[in-house]
């Protein structure tokens, strides 16, 4: 198991390097003089010269890159050029937002996913399996903000039931709809992965040795299936994380949420390039490390993989 | 039932009425954003075009004359949603053809050559998989200027073109781990040898021995991938990085609806009806698609 998770480990190394890259050629190739931007408009030529070689701008691409890297290291960064803070202060703060919204959704998922998964497999066929299944490939099909707009017509404007916007750090009721529109978004994929997992394993030997045993259907499903179904399901669950991460800006976006996409769209908006790619280079840092939780998670459940 | 064989193939996807309804759906949004708005030109010549405005008739709910209602500008909500579905149906198409040409170059050659060539190109795969396919081409397309009129082109197909391209570029990762997992369960079938054997080029043994046999699970991703682009291009549109106005799309609609969602549901009800029922119809096809082509998961889904 350490054999595997070292190795594992190592082969993170260049993908965290290649987002480096990535991220160095995207502050490159957004539009806009780095030296004027920073300077105004009234600057003159002596000083735009003075001030690119001040940001080492004259230099070949791979010392830039070199400066890049360390002055990340060091997080010796410029401010946000629209908000004048610091940025890590900025994405701190917006990825504690995201991450409640993300977690609220992991858990909404989870539940309601599992909850329809064992449904169908208990009855497979009966019209309980069918309803799960056409709600589980619906709920694959529904654009998230779309399904964040309907909760927000119905449960906060038909039905004042929960706030309109206008976050308050603290008030977790206005992460209530939220998590509820993307978790029933990601709920669907996994109900789909539960339900075949559960039904394969339904069919191995020691599921019909259970039930010959005398076991009862729930038990053989709860206490035999269930555990080695799990090992598909958390491959999902981590691969879904990306798309969690991505609706997360979508709703955030809908429900005016100070989080990460939030914040990646605010920085759009104001050209503020800085604190757009540090956002995404934090996001992809982030989504390597639970990638491998992931794998480590995986190989815990199922040896076999640590071999393979 | 006999097994094994296309035409067996065939006929389990028909004979799952889910997917052939799926088939179906898809059909039918295709056809009416391709030829409805011609023909809502033929039957009211009010309708002419996704701009036809109705002055006085900003915001009105469904109605006779406007059966889905007219938008904040007086626009006829069922013409710029057939006008929209075009839109959006080119674009997913277009971006899964990109996705689908690099995540072929890449799983191809990575299943094939092996060795550090394929470590180095799993890596890179990795690399883009690391960032979430929407927020990299939320990036990419912000990076870029909003496109402007002027040239051959008009803004609103170079926008199409810029959001294609930043869909397809961003999500192809999943494809290439694909293929090139199936590339190497083929890659040491006794027909690969035989043709090595015969000294065939390796190029001509991964396009025309090894990834003919690799189609079957790529057809059905490729099909799933045009309903996550479907939603991809939507969600962009709805930050505001679509389509550039006036031409609409499923996702720009639902984006000038945010302001009126509480007042005039019909402009969020329609589009995003729309896209959803555009993605359920890819969803079916392509669970249709896998069933009939491994029948082993068809008996985990009986209906």
């Amino acid at each position: 198991m350490k054999r595997y998770l070292l190795r594992r480990a190592i082969e993170c190394l260049p993908v965290l390097a290649l987002v480096l890259v990535v991220g160095f050629a995207l502050v490159r190739l957004m539009p806009g003089d780095p030296a004027a931007m920073a300077l105004g408009e009234k600057a003159s030529a002596a000083e735009l010269a003075a001030e690119r070689q001040r940001q080492g701008l004259d230099r070949p691409l791979p010392a830039q890159f070199a400066v890049f890297v360390r002055n990340l290291a060091a997080l010796d960064l410029p401010r946000s050029r629209q908000t004048g803070r610091e940025i890590p202060e900025l994405i701190g703060g917006a990825f504690l937002v995201t991450l409640r919204l993300a977690l609220g959704s992991m858990f909404v998922a989870v539940a309601l996913g599992l909850g329809l998964g064992l449904v169908s497999a208990r009855w497979p066929g009966s019209w309980l399996d069918w309803l799960a299944r056409t709600a589980a490939v619906a709920g694959v099909s529904v654009p998230v903000f779309w399904l964040a707009m309907l909760l927000l017509a119905v449960f906060a404007v038909r039905l004042p039931i929960f706030p309109l916007g206008s976050y308050r750090p603290g008030d977790l009721s206005c992460l209530v709809l939220p998590c509820l529109a993307l978790g029933l978004v990601y709920s669907a994929g996994l109900a789909r992965v539960s339900r075949a997992a559960l039904l394969e394993e339904l069919t191995r030997d020691y599921c019909r040795t259970a039930r010959a045993k005398g076991a009862s259907r729930w038990g053989v499903l709860l206490d035999h299936a269930l555990p080695n179904a799990m090992v598909p399901m958390v491959t999902v669950m981590g691969s879904q994380l990306a798309g969690l991460l991505t609706g997360a800006v979508l709703t955030e976006t809908v429900f005016g949420l100070p989080g990460l996409g939030q914040l990646m769209w605010d920085a759009i908006q104001a050209r503020d390039r800085y604190v757009l790619i540090l956002a995404l280079l934090f996001v992809a840092a982030i989504f390597v490390l639970v990638n491998y939780a992931v794998d480590v998670l995986y190989a815990w459940l199922d040896p076999r993989v640590r071999y393979a | 039932m006999p097994e094994g064989g296309a035409r067996s193939g065939l006929s389990r996807f028909r004979a799952n009425r889910l997917a052939v309804g799926g088939l179906a759906l898809v059909a039918a949004l295709a056809l009416a954003s391709l030829a409805g708005p011609p023909i809502l030109w033929a039957v009211t010549p009010t309708h002419t075009t996704y701009q036809t405005q109705f002055p006085g008739e900003e915001l009105s709910p469904p109605s006779a004359a406007h059966p889905l209602g007219t938008d904040r500008l007086g626009f006829d909500v069922l013409a710029r949603l057939l006008w929209g579905g075009m839109s959006s149906l080119l674009i997913a198409l277009a971006a899964t053809a990109i996705a689908l040409v690099i995540a072929l170059a890449v799983g191809l050659t990575a299943g094939y050559a092996g060795g550090w060539i394929d470590a180095a190109l799993m890596r890179l795969t990795d690399t883009f998989f690391a960032f979430p396919s929407i927020l990299l081409a939320m990036v990419l397309v912000a990076a870029v200027d909003r496109p402007s009129e002027g040239g051959w082109l008009p803004a609103a197909g170079k926008s199409m073109i810029l959001l294609f391209v930043a869909l397809g570029a961003t999500g192809w990762t999943g494809l290439a781990r694909l293929i090139r997992a199936q590339v190497l369960t083929v890659r040491g079938a006794e027909y690969v040898n035989a043709a090595r054997a015969l000294g065939l080029s390796p190029a001509r043994i991964a396009l025309r021995h090894v990834l003919p046999n690799c189609l079957g699970p790529v057809a059905v991703a490729a099909t799933l991938a045009v309903g996550s682009n479907l939603l991809g291009e939507a969600g962009l549109s709805f930050l505001g990085l679509g389509v550039v106005p006036p031409f609409p799309s499923w996702g720009s609609m639902l984006n000038d609806s945010r302001a009126f969602f509480a007042e005039c549901p019909w402009l969020m009800a329609f589009p995003g009806l729309a896209i959803t029922l555009a993605v359920l119809g890819f969803n079916l096809a392509g669970d249709g698609l896998r069933d009939a082509l491994d029948p082993r998961t068809a008996s985990g889904g009986a209906r």
